[in-house]
Order: C-alpha cells, then structure tokens, then sequence
C-alpha cells in the first residue's frame, strides 16, 4: 500500500537484520474511520483553499475590468478635453490644432454673422471663444434647458450695433460667464446662453456659482460694456492694438477676432493687431490664412 | 498518473487546491507513519491521536510547503516535534509498559543452549528491548531501521547534530544486539 522511500544510505548488516524483524512486528494501522477523517479533512482544506485561487482570478478580471473601464473613460476625457479649446486644454498641445481649431470656429461663426454684418455683432466674448460646431451639436439640449432655466429679463434695450466687447476678452471663463448671464439680445444671445448650458451640463456647480456671481455683478459687466460702446461703436475701435493688450486673450480668440476684421475690411487693422499678437506669442505657428498678412 | 509524481510534486499539488493528491501522498506514507507513531507511545488510541494531528499538520502547511527537502523528512519532522510535544506534556519519558518487568522477567534465559528463538520470541525480544531504550533512541533507530532514512535526514528531522544521531543510532542497535542475542 504504501510506496517504499527510496534509501539514501544503506542498512549495514546489523542493521539489516535488525530492520527484517522490526518489519515482521505486527503492524498497527490507522482504523478506517480516521483514515476517512483525515482524508475528508485534506479534501475540505482544498476546497477551501481552491476558493480564494478563484477569488484571485476573479478579483484579478475585476481588476482589469476596472482598469479597462477606467483607461476608456480617461481617453473619452481626454479626447473631449482636446476638441474643446474653451477649456483652455487647446493651449497645452500643439500651435496647429489649436489653429484649426480657430479656423474652424472662425469659418461657422462668421457664417452665421456675414450675412448681417451691420446687425449687432454677437457680443459675449465667451460665446464666440466657444466652438460653434459644439454648439451647433448640442443646440437641441440646449434649446430644452433654454426653456427651463429663467432667463433673466433684459435691462435696458438690446444696443442696435453691439461691438465686440473686447474688454472681455482678456477675462477668464468665469468672468465671461458673467458677460453671458447680463442682459442681451435674444437672438444673438442664444448661442452663448447655450454655450453656458454645455458647460453647466459640465460643470453644473461651477456655473451655478459664476451665474450667482454674474447676476451679483451684472452691473458692473453692463456698464463696462456700456463704456466699451461709448468709447467705440465699430470695430475700428475694438481693431486698435490697445485694445489687445489688456488682459491675456486667447489666441484662438485674438486671431479669430484678426478674421473678424478682415471680413469687415480692416485690412490695416487686421495686422496691426496679428503683428501685436505675433509681438506676444511669437512661439505660435500663425495659422496659413493670416500668414501673408504678416508679411505684407 | 499520479503514481509517477515525487512525493514532493504531490504536496505542491495538494498546495494548489488539489485534493487527489493528497490521497495518494496519503497512502504512501499512511503505514509507515502509524508504525513510527505507535512503537514511540505503544499505544494505539495515543498513536492513532497523534497521527491524525500530525497530518492536520500537513494540512494546515499545505501552501507553506517548500520542497527543500524530501517528502518523507518533513513529515517525520512533523511527526517528531508532536511526539516531543507529548513528552512534554507528560512531563517524562515514555513509561514502560505496566507489565514489562514480568514479561522480562519470564524471558527465556538467552544463555540456555537449549533455547531456540523462535521468529515469535524474536519480535517479542525486540518490541520490549525497543520500549526500553531511551526515547531519543528509539526514536532515531526507528526512522533508520523502518524508515531508512539517513543519518543527514534524522538530523533534519530531530534537530541534533549528524554526529549525536550516529551515537544515539549506535547505542540502540548495540542495545537491541544484546537483546536479541541467543
């Protein structure tokens, strides 16, 4: 029944004859019982023993699921950071796609403003800063929360020619969001209010928060841009150089607004200001289109 | 196919969850075992108790084990460090049975010429000359002469020098000698 252990060292033969009569004593062994005993306690040990083996798979899978689920939702978010460039995501990669990105925003919101160029111009600098095909995309949602969030009842009378306020350009998003939450046109108003519902959809707490702030300081925002309309009705005034070099603009921003003033025939104007903004970021590629104006 | 596996392959293999394994470690080395138990506490029920604790032993270490060493050597450490354990408890050296001196004293004389020792004198000569020797004795010439493990071995598995084995191993045989002889 059982196996001989193969001996390392062999019996000499005193201890070979002592061996031979030791192997003919009446050989005890376990009952039976105990041997079941045993035998059932080993089988339990390894059943037990098995389950963790199991669960260290199926934590390893979970792991890995986790892992998966986790890498997914960090490309999503990355990629989504790219092809939004209001997040400010656009400055930390490269020169060119944030100029396409520009070009491509420029190219859909002057579509939308050609037409009526001598209509008051969309004035929040946020809702042009925002990538209009991600408005156009999100419009539907948009129009819906349009509907239910309460707009606020415009102060005083839409201006028949809204410049560009670019005294807002050099704010941040936060303070542009206040621009969004003052008083404007409701047909030129929508697109910004709707950029505003994309990001509260973002970033729900946050823009509650700058929408409370906005409201508190809609006054102040109102008579900013009220002083801006004062000193200046046409983009000649919003063209000049000054004008640029407060605040940190955007470039996106700055050289969508450099196409604004191309299409409305300030050539002169226009390169003053991507000469001033080749002066500040003399590191960014200028993109094609406005290239040969700096070397006119 | 299991047959064909090391003793030591089998215990990985009962480590790893497998239980048939252990079936057949288990007939192996199930005889020898209880006969090493049984002839250090001469009795049965004492043996039988010590044995199952012993491969409770192996059970609980399953996934400890490392073939370092020989199958057959882990297990008589086991089994040694148990049977010092009940020596301690006992507090003493394994009494000798209770009728040992009147069965001694009914030997034949080994001087009569007349006596012829019959193969049944012969284990009864050895089984009450082995109940006599010391237990660290014992308990080395059992694991040479049933076991035949080495010298090397028996001084793994009883934690003293190679060279206090081949005493202790000299001593018992020259003892069980004089026993035995005519």
């Amino acid at each position: 029944m059982t196996a001989p252990i193969p001996p390392t060292e062999a019996h000499d033969d005193a201890e070979r004859e002592l061996a031979r009569i030791l192997r003919a004593l009446p050989a005890g062994e376990p009952s039976p019982e105990l041997d079941a005993r045993i035998l059932r306690s080993a089988a339990n040990a390894a059943a037990s023993s098995r389950k963790p083996h199991v669960r260290w798979f199926a934590s390893a899978g979970g792991l890995w699921g986790v892992g998966a689920a986790a890498a997914a939702v960090l490309a999503m978010g990355v990629s989504w950071q790219m092809l939004d460039p209001s997040r400010g995501f656009g400055e930390r990669t490269s020169p060119v796609s944030i100029a396409q990105e520009a070009d491509s925003a420029v190219v859909v919101e002057l579509g939308e403003t050609r037409p009526d160029a001598a209509k008051p111009m969309p004035g929040p600098p946020s809702a042009s800063t925002q990538p209009p095909a991600r408005i156009r995309h999100n419009r539907a949602p948009a129009a819906k929360s349009l509907a239910a969030a309460p707009r606020p009842a415009p102060a005083t009378p839409a201006p028949a020619s809204q410049p560009l306020s670019f005294p807002h350009d050099g704010l941040d998003e936060g303070v542009a969001q206040q621009s969004e939450a003052a008083p404007q046109s409701s047909d030129t108003d929508v697109a910004s209010v709707e950029s505003a519902t994309v990001l509260s959809a973002r970033q729900p707490g946050k823009i509650e928060a700058q929408q409370r702030k906005a409201a508190d300081s809609n006054a102040a925002a109102r008579e900013a841009a009220g002083s801006a309309r004062g000193q200046s009705a046409d983009l000649a005034d919003v063209a000049a150089p000054s004008t640029f070099a407060p605040g940190p603009m955007k470039p996106a921003t700055w050289l969508a607004r450099v196409r604004q003033l191309i299409v409305a025939n300030r050539t002169e104007e226009a390169r003053a200001s991507l000469k001033l903004f080749h002066k500040r970021y003399p590191n960014y590629v200028v993109p094609a289109d406005l290239a040969p104006l700096l070397r006119e | 196919m299991q047959a064909e596996l090391t003793d030591e392959e089998l215990m990985l293999a009962y480590g790893a969850g497998e239980a048939s394994a252990f079936e057949t470690l288990y007939s192996r080395h199930r005889g020898p075992l209880f006969r090493f138990m049984l002839h250090q506490v001469r009795d049965h029920g004492t043996a039988e108790e010590l044995y199952q604790d012993v491969w409770q032993r192996v059970i609980t270490a399953r996934a400890r084990y490392q073939p370092d060493a020989r199958f057959s050597t882990w297990l008589f450490q086991i089994a040694h460090n148990r049977l010092t354990d009940h020596w301690r408890a006992l507090q003493h050296r394994p009494p000798a049975p209770a009728d040992a001196e009147e069965r001694t004293s009914r030997e034949a004389d080994p001087e009569t010429p007349e006596r012829q020792l019959s193969a049944f004198e012969e284990r009864r000569r050895l089984q009450l000359a082995l109940e006599e020797l010391p237990a660290d004795q014992r308990e080395v010439v059992l694991l040479r002469l049933e076991q035949e493990l080495s010298l090397e071995q028996i001084s793994q598995i009883t934690g003293v020098g190679r060279e206090t084995v081949k005493s202790r191993l000299r001593y018992a045989i020259d003892k069980l000698r004089l026993r035995l002889k005519p």
